[in-house]
């Protein structure tokens, strides 16, 4: 989970709004990209990380209707609401018999407005956390030593939002300047970790789809398969 | 002698009241179309075919979605549910062992759809 300030205070934020509102049993919020951001103490990681995967797919199918921006599921036992406010995405999973209103108060009223305070505050840690999941896909034979990734991605780190580039910048003085990712940290959820180089995947029909491609040679090393999630951020 | 079974002509009679009721509800003002999915069949009615693969795949996602989201937190079967864009919103829901998705622009209340459906 992410332990940066602004998170700290999101995650107090679904705290307090869960001790006033006890209908709700899980609350969690995640960037448009996919990273969670935080979440309330009873709701595991994996969880959170299984809802979103299904969400993340249904956002890709979406698309035929246009931008996603919330879905609602009825069940026998509760109600899910999950609403896109400004670039995120906030879940909430309530009893069956919630008020409305209150739901209505969360997504419209109390989680934008703390989401513009703590812009107001500090409008640097607004951005997405650097480290993101992606599944692999291999590359094979003559594909060089460099992996590929989204260039939305690449866009998204360029753009100011590793916090240790903020950092750096705060601690010398420095503006933060905007130079491309040349390359990325790798870490396996087996703890095996790797720097190499990146591009941006040039297969248009991979695109878009939270893919990290590693060549075979690099995978063995790494101990992973096609499929496999890992955890990528951009090496300062 | 013929003999029929109760239940399954029950279930054919609901489904062709499924589908009359439906055939209204298409002609309403911001009806985009439905797809209504049984385990042998299927029919479609789409204001543009041109889209027919992607709401089915749409709306199969949707229910995949909801399954796996309800599972995860505890939520039991599902009752209905609902994607919105900025534009279009889609119900989906389960009826008579059919799944139905009704597609419509976002100003059209699909409660009162869910309720005459229902």
């Amino acid at each position: 989970m992410n332990r940066d300030p602004y998170a700290i205070a999101l995650n107090s934020a679904l705290t307090e709004i869960k001790k006033a509102y006890p209908d709700i049993k899980n609350s969690f919020i995640f960037t448009k990209n996919g990273t969670i951001i935080t979440g309330d103490q009873e709701t595991d990681e994996k969880t959170m990380n299984n809802v979103l995967e299904s969400f993340e797919n249904l956002k890709e199918k979406a698309k035929a209707i246009g931008n996603l921006k919330g879905f609602h599921i009825t069940g026998k036992n509760g109600k899910l609401t999950l609403s896109k406010i400004k670039d995120m995405y906030l879940l909430l999973a309530t009893s069956k018999n919630v008020d409305k209103s209150h739901i209505y108060s969360i997504t419209h009223v109390i989680i934008p407005t703390i989401l513009k305070t703590l812009e107001s505050f500090a409008p640097t840690h607004l951005q997405s956390p650097s480290t993101k999941k992606l599944v692999v896909d291999t590359l094979r034979f003559f594909a060089g030593d460099s992996v590929q990734i989204d260039v939305e991605i690449l866009k998204d780190w360029t753009e100011n939002n590793d916090p240790r580039a903020r950092v750096k910048a705060a601690l010398t003085g420095e503006q933060n300047t905007q130079e491309s990712i040349n390359q990325v940290h790798i870490e396996t959820f087996g703890g095996n970790a790797a720097v190499c180089k990146v591009k941006e995947i040039n297969d248009q029909k991979l695109k878009g789809k939270n893919m990290i491609r590693i060549p075979e040679k690099l995978c063995k090393t790494l101990e992973i398969n096609k499929g496999d999630l890992v955890k990528v951020k951009p090496a300062l | 002698m013929l003999v029929k079974n109760p239940e399954t002509d029950e279930t054919e009679n609901d489904i062709e009241e499924l589908q009359e009721k439906l055939q209204e509800i298409k002609d309403q003002e911001g009806i985009i179309g439905y797809i209504l999915r049984g385990s042998k069949s299927a029919s479609i009615d789409l204001k543009d075919p041109t889209k027919i693969i992607d709401y089915a795949v749409l709306s199969s996602t949707a229910f995949d979605a909801g399954q796996n989201m309800t599972e995860a937190l505890q939520m039991g079967e599902v009752d209905t549910i609902i994607v919105e864009s900025e534009e279009t919103k889609l119900l989906s829901m389960n009826i008579n062992n059919h799944r139905l998705s009704i597609f419509m622009e976002k100003n059209v209340d699909h409660n009162k759809l869910y309720k005459n459906l229902k």
